[in-house]
């Protein structure tokens, strides 16, 4: 056994076993007070104690974890490169055909795989013990940190078995639970009606994809011999390889991509599942989880490479994925369904980059993408509790009437305050600022390079790269690369303008607001809440109770210490964060994501396996950059001009914005052509239960009934009777007998 | 000759006869159809003892119904005025303690199966 | 055809409308002289059949004392005391006579297939019988005294018993030895 199989198992079992002890802890106390009485102090002392031991065991495990990450990118680092890794085999299971082997392969995809889910793991453990009770406090739910961070970590685990497997089927393993921890964390809000259903339908959805992945793998395994990657991928890789049954198996294993990372046709879930806690959504829905299909895909890249059916398909999937959310980020209201949007079309720039065969490119991205949108997450998370509200068009206006609340006279020494202790709400707009920046695309920041590198590897697609796969590849199979190229370029490039627009549209209504200064001072000079949701709420419909609560001037003091934030009950009304206090552990987070943020780019610009010719390297960069000026320009301009439309009634294509805003209607198509039929057939089969099934199983009583009373009256005791029948059976005995 | 004459002869007495026993609601009516179907074997047993080749075999056998038949009839002549007496009636339906149960007071209205358990 | 086949058409038809009458008669008295009618049909047909000892002693049991013994009866169960009272219970249905018809047709058909299959030949020589006078009671009580002497002495026994049964079963209830009412009734019947 090798180091870093030993190191990648201890990577695997690590974040279970803190997921095990906040999960134990949890029962203990659970099991011991009465949950309908008031507290004690007492329980009260022993809850703090609970959730105190249950952060410590889950952040110590990932910690660790991430230490084990950190160790397992070394050994690769000093070992140059993946040709020495083989995957190794803790145990078989026999299974009468192609066994499944327990197999790690802890390459070097893995360990960079590996350091981003450890990391944002362990930031999202940090931030989350701030952000949950404070989320609580704001919609009046009660807090269930415990169970939180059990799943998180649960959720770690089988993530990074996914990531470190060397099976396909262990890999699977690790997607399925995956798939239910996101199921748990979506409804982690079981109060709220949205998020149980949003909950559901993550889980119904991205089970069809999963079912199509499940018998796409089978398929390959049985075409391959094994289930073992290096097995697959070497089969693939000979013109042997290259039939029906795996284009058919890559068709199937695509669904299962796109459900998991949310393209095109399955992509339903995921702006929904922005009911959950924003560290969730930041953890699995951003960085991690969605992510999980694109690693699939590169581990898989062979079944790509080997059909040019699976390539271009792939490719378009992509396209439209990229393009599309881009478009819908560009109209939404909510803030985190914008981010949502966003984390759609940046899967679909990774798949795009498995569809031109650059695994690199789709990795890289992966990563940094899992950087920034981790980072945006924890920001909105933090401004949404400012806030008080998800709607980007009275982000601004709140924000400024709080600031205005906690007073103006110490205003500057108290940010300077707490911008010197950690606490100052001022990371906010930086961390916003740097992390939009780079899901735009702005040079220095790890997105651009990113985005660059997917798009380059599909320029030199289009120029007629070679495939990966066979030297003698057929020709339509570079025909096809060709292709895929030609969409993913086309597409990724559109998809540049809208993002840098959709990017700029979102910065400036959070920190600015819909109206640039001089409009809102000319307009309305002296803006109040009943004002600012008088012009806005009655379009907005997603208006909770708590934001209609009017402000009062008292803020909370948070006393935010640093592992248990234990917060004063504040008055009615009040903001549960002020924007001049951000808890440690938030700030902590949001600082710390923020270096690979800015940092990641510059160190992944010299590697060469991104980069085949600087030429094309400049070019992509700057037509991007052109691109993404003329994008965010246009947004910028149209601020200045009239303000950015949040309503609907100051729309002017009303139709085709909330047409687009919901997700170009295929919610609705998914109802009518998928949902409506199903229930339609569930009555048809209840009905037919009822007056059918039901009915005859009572007629069958009725009749047995009936023919019991028939039959009661031959059993008269009258003996001629009984001898008539005697007879009868006699003789038809005697003409069975003699008939034949 | 053939035997089919004589036989069928005897086949209709004996349908006849188990006819009379299946339907006659009186008991001496129905010891009067085993009568008739006794008078089809006998009548069977000599046809089939000529046409097999030994008559005197099947005169034998019929000679030995003939006398069975005879002490049949004097038992259950007997049973019969037995039961007559104890019943009162010589209606065989209302004769219904083969069913179980009680087995005394059973009137013709129960048996006629308007009752049910 | 010969004299004796139209000897056994006549008993034939005689024998069916007696035996037709005796299941369908409402009258108790006649009925039993309808049977008469069949005995002697019967005697008939063994006449012709070559069982000469075997019809003379047909008549004389079966007409002298059977029929003999069926009148008593009658004429002890009579609820109205006369010979010539009807039968004084109602006929069976139509449906149960029907079901009884058909059966009855059904077992005179499998009597009659399963005789003739059984035979060899089916051919009836009665010169033969005649010839060699097998009906006669000569011939009879040889073979009774000889070969059949077993199940003859048996017999004789079986109807010693039938005949002290009858005497036992035949006792009122209540007169001497006779426990109690419910005794005989339940002895029959349980």
């Amino acid at each position: 056994m090798t180091t870093s199989t030993v190191v990648a198992c201890l990577l695997i079992l690590l974040p279970a076993a803190g997921a095990f002890l906040a999960a134990g802890v949890s029962w203990q106390t659970t099991s011991t007070g009465a949950p309908e009485q008031s507290p004690t102090s007492a329980q009260k002392a022993r809850e703090q104690a609970a959730n105190r031991a249950a952060f410590l065991s889950s952040v110590i495990a990932t910690g660790l974890a991430a230490a084990c990450a950190v160790a397992l990118a070394a050994i690769h680092d000093r070992a140059q490169g993946n040709a020495d890794v083989a995957s190794h085999v803790l145990a078989t299971i026999p299974t009468g055909a192609q066994p499944i082997h327990l197999s790690l392969l802890p390459d070097s995809y893995a360990a960079t795989l590996a350091l981003l889910v450890t990391g944002v793991a362990l930031l999202v453990q940090l931030y989350a013990r701030a952000y949950l009770p404070l989320h609580a406090r704001e919609h009046g739910w009660p807090v269930r940190y415990r169970s939180f961070a059990a799943i998180v970590g649960l959720f770690t685990s089988a993530m990074l078995l996914l990531v470190l497997a060397g099976d396909v089927i262990v890999l699977f393993v690790g997607w399925e639970v995956m798939g239910l921890c996101s199921y748990l964390l979506i409804g982690y809000d079981w109060q709220h009606q949205p998020a149980r259903a949003a909950a559901l339908k993550a889980f119904l959805v991205t089970r069809v994809g999963d079912v199509a992945l499940l018998v796409g793998l089978i398929m390959l395994g049985a075409q391959a011999g094994g289930f073992d990657l290096p097995t697959i991928s070497q089969t693939l890789r000979s013109p042997a390889g290259h039939t029906v049954v795996v284009t058919v198996a890559g068709l199937l294993v695509l669904l299962g991509i796109a459900g998991k990372s949310a393209q095109v046709p399955l992509h339903l879930w995921l702006p929904d599942a922005m009911a959950g806690p924003t560290p969730v959504s930041a953890l699995i829905h951003a960085a991690t989880m969605v992510a999980a299909g694109v690693f699939l895909g590169v581990r898989l890249q062979m079944v790509f490479s080997a059909s040019g059916v699976v390539m271009v398909t792939a490719a378009v999937i992509a396209a439209l994925t990229m393009l599309g959310a881009a478009l819908a980020a560009l109209v939404q209201t909510d803030l985190k369904r914008v981010l949502a949007y966003s984390t759609i079309s940046q899967l679909g720039f990774m798949l795009g980059a498995v569809a031109v065969e650059a695994p690199q490119a789709a990795l890289y991205h992966l990563t940094s993408h899992g950087a920034f949108k981790a980072l945006l997450f924890l920001t909105a998370g933090a401004v949404i509790l400012a806030a008080g509200t998800g709607q980007v068009g009275l982000i601004a206006a709140r924000l400024r009437l709080h600031r205005q609340a906690v007073g103006d006279q110490s205003h500057t020494t108290a940010w300077l305050q707490k911008l010197s202790t950690g606490r100052g709400f001022f990371v906010v707009p930086v961390a916003w600022v740097v992390g939009l920046a780079s899901l735009a695309g702005v040079p220095p920041l790890a997105g651009f390079f990113s985005k660059d590198g997917v798009l380059e590897a599909a320029l030199e697609a289009w120029n007629g790269r070679p495939s990966l796969a066979s030297a003698g590849a057929q020709g339509s199979q570079v025909d096809s690369l060709a292709v895929a190229g030609q969409v993913v370029l086309v597409a990724g490039l559109a998809t540049v303008i809208v993002t840098a627009a959709y990017v700029t549209r979102v910065g400036l209504l959070v920190l600015a607001g819909p109206r640039p200064a001089a409009q809102r001072e000319a307009g309305e000079d002296q803006l109040s809440v009943q004002e600012v949701e008088q012009g806005e709420s009655e379009h907005l419909t997603d208006l909770s109770a708590a934001t209609s609560s009017p402000v009062t001037g008292q803020e909370p003091t948070l006393q935010a210490s640093t592992d248990t934030p234990s917060l004063p009950i504040p008055s009615v009304g009040a903001r549960a964060l002020g924007p001049g206090q951000l808890p440690a552990l938030m700030a902590t987070a949001l600082v710390v994501l923020l270096v690979p943020t800015a940092l990641l780019g510059l160190a992944m610009v010299g590697v060469e396996a991104l980069h085949t010719s600087p030429a094309h390297m400049a070019m992509i960069g700057a037509i991007t950059l052109a691109l993404g000026a003329a994008g965010a320009l246009a947004v910028w301009v149209r601020w200045r001009t009239t303000g950015l439309a949040c309503s609907d009634q100051s729309l002017t294509h009303r139709r085709l914005t909330t047409w687009v805003r919901s997700g170009f209607g295929l919610d609705a198509v998914v109802e009518m052509v998928v949902l409506a039929p199903a229930r339609a057939l569930a009555a048809a089969i209840d009905r037919t239960e009822r007056a059918g099934t039901d009915r005859a199983g009572s007629g069958v009583a009725a009749l047995v009934g009936r023919l019991g009373s028939w039959t009661q009256r031959a059993h008269s005791g009258n003996a001629q009777l009984s001898l008539s029948l005697l007879a009868a059976a006699a003789l038809a005995l005697a003409v069975w007998a003699v008939i034949p | 000759m053939h035997a089919a004459f004589p036989l069928s002869i005897a086949a209709t007495v004996a349908a006849v006869g188990l006819y009379g026993a299946l339907t006659r609601r009186h008991v001496i009516m129905l010891l009067l159809s085993l009568e008739l179907i006794l008078a089809g074997a006998n009548l069977a047993l000599v046809t089939m003892g000529v046409a097999a080749g030994h008559p005197s075999t099947g005169y034998i056998f019929a000679l030995f119904v003939l006398t069975i038949a005879a002490a049949e009839m004097g038992v259950g002549l007997a049973i019969i005025l037995l039961l007559f007496a104890h019943r009162g009636n010589a209606d065989l339906t209302t004769w219904t303690s083969l069913r179980g149960g009680d087995i005394q007071g059973r009137t013709p209205v129960d048996a006629a199966g308007g009752e049910r358990r | 055809m010969s004299a004796a086949a139209w000897g056994l058409v006549v008993a034939a038809v005689v024998m069916l409308v007696a035996a037709v009458a005796v299941v369908t008669s409402a009258r108790l008295v006649r009925t039993a002289f309808w049977l008469v009618v069949v005995f002697l049909g019967q005697a008939v047909v063994f006449l012709v059949l070559g069982a000469d000892f075997l019809g003379w002693v047909q008549i004389l049991i079966s007409i002298g004392a059977v029929v003999v013994l069926v009148l008593f009866g009658l004429m002890l169960t009579s609820t109205s005391g006369t010979a010539r009272a009807r039968i004084g219970v109602p006929a069976s249905s139509g449906w149960r006579r029907l079901g009884a018809a058909v059966v009855a047709a059904g077992f005179g058909a499998l009597l009659l297939v399963a005789g003739l299959s059984a035979l060899p030949e089916p051919h009836l020589d009665l010169e033969a019988v005649r010839r060699e006078r097998s009906g006669g009671a000569q011939a009879i009580g040889q073979a009774l005294f000889s070969a059949w002497v077993w199940p003859f002495e048996l017999l004789s026994v079986l109807l010693l018993v039938a005949l002290v049964g009858a005497l036992v079963v035949s006792r009122r209830p209540g007169e001497p030895a006779g426990s109690t009412e419910q005794a005989p009734d339940q002895d029959g019947e349980g």
